[in-house]
């Protein structure tokens, strides 16, 4: 098919309206918008699957403080509650923090020098409650686990991992939702910018035009010359944008595998591949409101 | 009072009681009422702003009119489907008084658009098209863009891909308007060889000696927007009145 929309023998004649190509400014907008699109989806889908682990991994951990100065007291009340814990159906695994562990961590604030001060430092004890203890409610496992506690070792503290990991999760979901409507709305945008660049170049082209229709052409065969150089500026556009876009993913990726294992584990990985659809999502979309907003401006012509 | 005339089969246009204006100001246009015999050639005269290329407008379908019907090929114009308009445009050829030619496009290109917009492939179009620039004695120069033709030349040009497509209609807008006076005599001449071809010719211009050249032809005088037309010859032409009764 020919810029004529016939498929003519011969030479293929020269396009009727001229395109600025890689000179004009739509290529390089949809290529910019493109890349933004597939980082903010890629935000997406390795945000959302995180904060859902990260909830799920603390929702039901908890942390029992024992603070009381006296040493002897503290040994008494790790005791208890280890005993008290042991064969609690609600609890699935339990660990205390060996002392060593604790000047460790106490060192990375205080100083090496902590311990010759003499300051008494808490006891903790790390605790994994069973899977059907992990709702909410007065007869939840952390419910239950606070009594208990509370009944042996009055002054201990349970510390629930999610009451100051929760947060942290839920901005990481609402970023990556804020993250999936950003690439929607970059796809639009780049939508919009291809329907803006077509009435721009029905206006500029304006006097061809008249002369395509003087010499019988129809609304749909004008429409076509601008649904093709749309269509080629957008997926060159696209193209270099999807290009840039996985590369950064990819590197991007790689250093948040460093980091944060969840957000490129296997099961994720294969959602990543979604990223690709948008170069041709993008270009799809540009040109079908390109030669929506091309049409309706032509029947508007005499 | 506003006569109704009957289509007449050597008829190819028919104007009754037209009035166009644009936008809101006052018609540019008022009570036009003619036919235009088939294979006749007929010139529009009258002073500048005097309404003919509103005229041509209307006879090569650029506008509608405000008022009146218009008949052209036997079909009615005014409430015609706009995806129709093509299939008519077809049939008329236009020469611009600025010429029109697509700046980006070659000479050869120009003529050839009429043809590509009608899906004549590259193979078959190649021959009409070198065949109407040796008509216009342009062949030398088909590769040229328009901004580096003449004044003449670029009149040829649109010719050329006026009546490229064997237009039943040609409507030409001072075609000779930019051109020196042999130049003007020569493109007359490919008029009457078209319209002696079958074609049908209307040509607006205001140069008495132009018109003097084709003995044959009608003119047509407008005048403030209103056809001077005071023998009726225009409005009912012979033919006509045979057909309603006007003559035995």
């Amino acid at each position: 098919m020919n810029d004529y929309g016939h498929g003519n023998g011969g030479d293929p004649p020269p396009p009727i309206l001229p395109s600025a190509g890689m000179r004009g400014p739509l290529p390089w907008m949809v290529a910019v918008m493109t890349m933004l699109a597939m980082l903010g989806l890629a935000a997406a889908i390795g945000l959302t699957p995180a904060a859902d682990a990260l909830s799920g991994q603390i929702a039901g951990r908890a942390t029992i403080q024992l603070v009381d100065v006296d040493p002897l007291v503290r040994r008494d009340h790790v005791r208890r509650v280890r005993d008290v814990l042991r064969d609690a159906p609600y609890v699935a695994a339990m660990r205390t923090v060996p002392e060593t562990e604790l000047r460790a961590m106490a060192s990375q604030w205080l100083g090496d020098g902590v311990i010759e001060t003499g300051m008494p430092l808490p006891a903790l004890i790390d605790v994994d409650l069973v899977e059907s203890g992990r709702s909410s409610g007065t007869d939840s496992g952390m419910s239950r686990l606070r009594a208990a506690v509370a009944e042996v070792a009055p002054s201990a503290r349970v510390i629930a991992h999610a009451d100051w990991l929760g947060p942290v999760a839920g901005l990481m979901t609402s970023v990556g939702w804020i993250a999936a409507g950003a690439a929607l709305l970059l796809m639009v945008i780049a939508a919009a910018v291809a329907v803006l660049s077509a009435r721009a170049a029905l206006s500029s082209q304006r006097a061809t035009i008249d002369i395509l229709h003087l010499v019988g052409a129809t609304d749909v065969q004008v429409a076509r010359l601008f649904q093709r150089q749309i269509a080629r500026d957008t997926m060159v556009g696209a193209g270099i944008g999807g290009i840039a876009g996985v590369f950064l993913v990819a590197l991007i990726g790689w250093q948040l595998q460093l980091v944060v294992a969840t957000l490129a584990s296997g099961s994720h990985r294969a959602s990543y591949a979604f990223i690709l659809l948008l170069p041709p999502l993008i270009v799809a979309i540009a040109v079908f409101f390109a030669r929506l907003s091309v049409i309706r401006a032509l029947r508007a012509m005499p | 009072m506003t006569a109704i005339l009957r289509p007449n089969s050597n008829e190819i246009v028919r104007f009754d009681n037209v009035g166009l204006r644009y936008g809101v100001g006052a018609e540019t246009l008022s009570d036009i009422s003619f036919t235009l015999a088939r294979g006749a050639f007929y010139f529009i005269a009258g002073p500048s702003g005097a309404g003919k290329t509103s005229l041509l407008k209307l006879l090569y379908l650029a506008h509608r009119p405000s008022r009146g019907q218009i008949s052209l090929f036997g079909e009615d114009m005014v409430t015609l489907e706009r995806r129709r308009l093509p299939g008519f445009r077809r049939r008329i050829g236009v020469v611009f008084q600025d010429f029109r030619l697509v700046d980006h496009m070659s000479a050869y290109d120009n003529v050839a658009l009429p043809l590509r917009i009608s899906g004549v492939s590259e193979r078959d179009l190649a021959g009409p098209v070198n065949e109407m620039l040796d008509w216009v004695n342009l062949s030398a120069r088909q590769h040229a863009l328009p901004s580096t033709l003449s004044g003449g030349e670029q009149q040829r040009v649109a010719i050329a891909r006026a009546v490229i497509a064997r237009p039943q209609l040609l409507v030409a807008d001072e075609p000779t308007g930019n051109v020196d006076p042999d130049m003007a005599v020569r493109l007359l001449q490919l008029f009457e060889g078209l319209n002696r071809a079958g074609t049908t010719v209307v040509v607006a211009t205001h140069d008495i000696h132009l018109m003097n050249r084709v003995p044959g032809a009608q003119m047509m005088r407008v005048t403030k927007g209103r056809l001077a037309d005071p023998t009726g010859a225009l409005r009912y032409p012979p033919a006509s009145r045979q057909i309603m009764g006007f003559e035995p």
